[in-house]
């Protein structure tokens, strides 16, 4: 049975349980299919620096090494800021539960959504009733999916079809007066490879 | 490097404008019990011939894989493993483990349960935001009417490159603010195909949003790829 979440909302308590919601489970995905010249199905793979070895996927692994080059064990490793200093843990929501605290469009906008959740409901009458409690309204609070020392900004919000979880960080951007900019965040040049498909949301 | 973007609005006015985003910065760093900085490198594990891959070409099936694995370490290379990896180019593989030539590259498209729908050449998305036709400022939604729709994956702020531009954007952003509303912007002719912004990069829907305080302003283009259903 799927983990559920606690979500206090005007005295009640909702206990749904959530999955990400992604364009492949809405959508489809794309498969990539690859011949060589005898029509013969290829995999993908890299060539090392070397210029000899060749490598599949899973060929290498992230290791986390001291100042002299010796691997540390992830176990012993201490999560600290860029002072240097301590960070605590921040737990799971799955631990925590959400208190839902209202918010405005202006905290929605803000939001760079990094990951999305639908809920699933085992009682009907809660789905309608937190749908209802929820219709209209923005709610923030801090999410976070896993245990780990670096929490997201969380927003609740629903629609007809549904309530949805937004997680990721909340930008802050500068206003701009009437001087030329200097701009130094540019946007990332190269983006991850995906599959994708026609958009035709609208 | 600084990019741009060419927008035009629904009078018919264009402008080529800079834009920027906001690259996360790193906030939790990984130190020893002692204190001292840990770095993350990447090292080799196997090689292709010690790959599921590489071992079910040499053994022809997977119980013929176990049997070689209980055996002995075929998984191993004793010369390589455990070497510091750098850059990799990246190549597609022959079914005989040789660097693939003449490869033809199609695509298939599955529906949500996996379901083949069609095959086709691999259509690359090219970059449309400073094409010679501008994207185009349309459609006006209230921002209540839009928030509960779709997901704004990605943020980036658009600035003026001199004082024409700066009440270029500054109007719209206070029309957009006063309205409480959002303002698609599309691209091709029409003004309705989605935003590439790179050869080979996704699609998007954009929408631009504006906010001001006193004489600044604030305009954000907002890009969506992804709705808010139910699953």
């Amino acid at each position: 049975m799927a983990r559920t979440i606690k979500i206090s909302l005007n005295s009640k308590v909702f206990e749904p349980s959530i999955q990400a919601l992604s364009r492949e489970k809405l959508y489809g995905f794309i498969e990539e299919l690859v011949q060589d010249e005898h029509a013969k199905t290829c995999i993908v793979g890299a060539l090392l620096s070397d210029g000899q070895t060749l490598i599949g996927k899973g060929c290498t692994s992230l290791k986390t090494i001291d100042e002299r080059g010796e691997e540390v064990n992830k176990s012993s490793l201490k999560a600290v800021d860029i002072k240097g200093k301590s960070l605590p843990l921040v737990p799971s929501v799955f631990e925590t539960g959400i208190i839902l605290q209202a918010g405005s469009l202006d905290d929605l906008f803000d939001l760079e959504v990094d990951a999305v959740y639908d809920f699933n409901w085992e009682d009907e009458a809660m789905k309608k009733d937190f749908l209802k409690e929820t219709q209209g309204k923005v709610y923030t609070f801090e999410f976070n999916y896993r245990s780990d020392y670096e929490g997201m900004n969380g927003i609740l919000i629903s629609n007809e079809e549904g309530a949805f979880i937004l997680a990721g960080r909340t930008l802050q951007f500068d206003y701009l007066d009437n001087h030329i900019q200097t701009i130094i965040n540019l946007p990332d040049a190269v983006e991850e490879e995906e599959s994708d498909m026609d958009f035709a949301m609208f | 490097m600084k990019r741009y973007i060419n927008l035009m609005d629904d009078k018919g006015r264009d402008a080529k404008l800079l834009f920027s985003g906001q690259p996360k910065d790193k906030q939790v760093f990984y130190v020893s019990e002692n204190g001292t900085p840990t770095h993350t490198m990447r090292v080799l594990k196997t090689t292709l011939q010690g790959s599921y891959d590489g071992l079910l070409a040499s053994y022809g099936s997977n119980d013929s894989i176990v049997d070689a694995l209980i055996k002995g370490d075929p998984e191993l290379d004793v010369k390589r493993t455990g070497m510091k990896i750098s850059a990799t180019s990246r190549l597609y593989i022959s079914s005989q483990l040789k660097p693939a030539r003449r490869v033809s590259i199609h695509e298939i498209v599955r529906d949500v349960k996996g379901e083949k729908m069609t095959e086709r050449r691999v259509l690359e998305n090219e970059s449309n935001i400073i094409d010679e036709i501008p994207l185009i400022m349309g459609q006006i939604v209230k921002k209540s009417a839009m928030y509960n729709k779709v997901v704004f994956v990605k943020k980036y702020q658009l600035h003026h490159v001199n004082g024409l531009t700066f009440e270029f954007l500054y109007d719209i952003a206070k029309r957009l603010e006063d309205e409480q509303s959002l303002m698609i912007v599309g691209a091709g002719k029409s003004g309705k195909d989605p935003l590439v912004f790179q050869d080979g990069g996704k699609k998007y829907r954009g929408f631009l949003e504006g906010r001001t305080q006193g004489s600044k302003y604030l305009l954000i283009l907002h890009l969506s790829n992804l709705e808010l259903k139910d699953i």
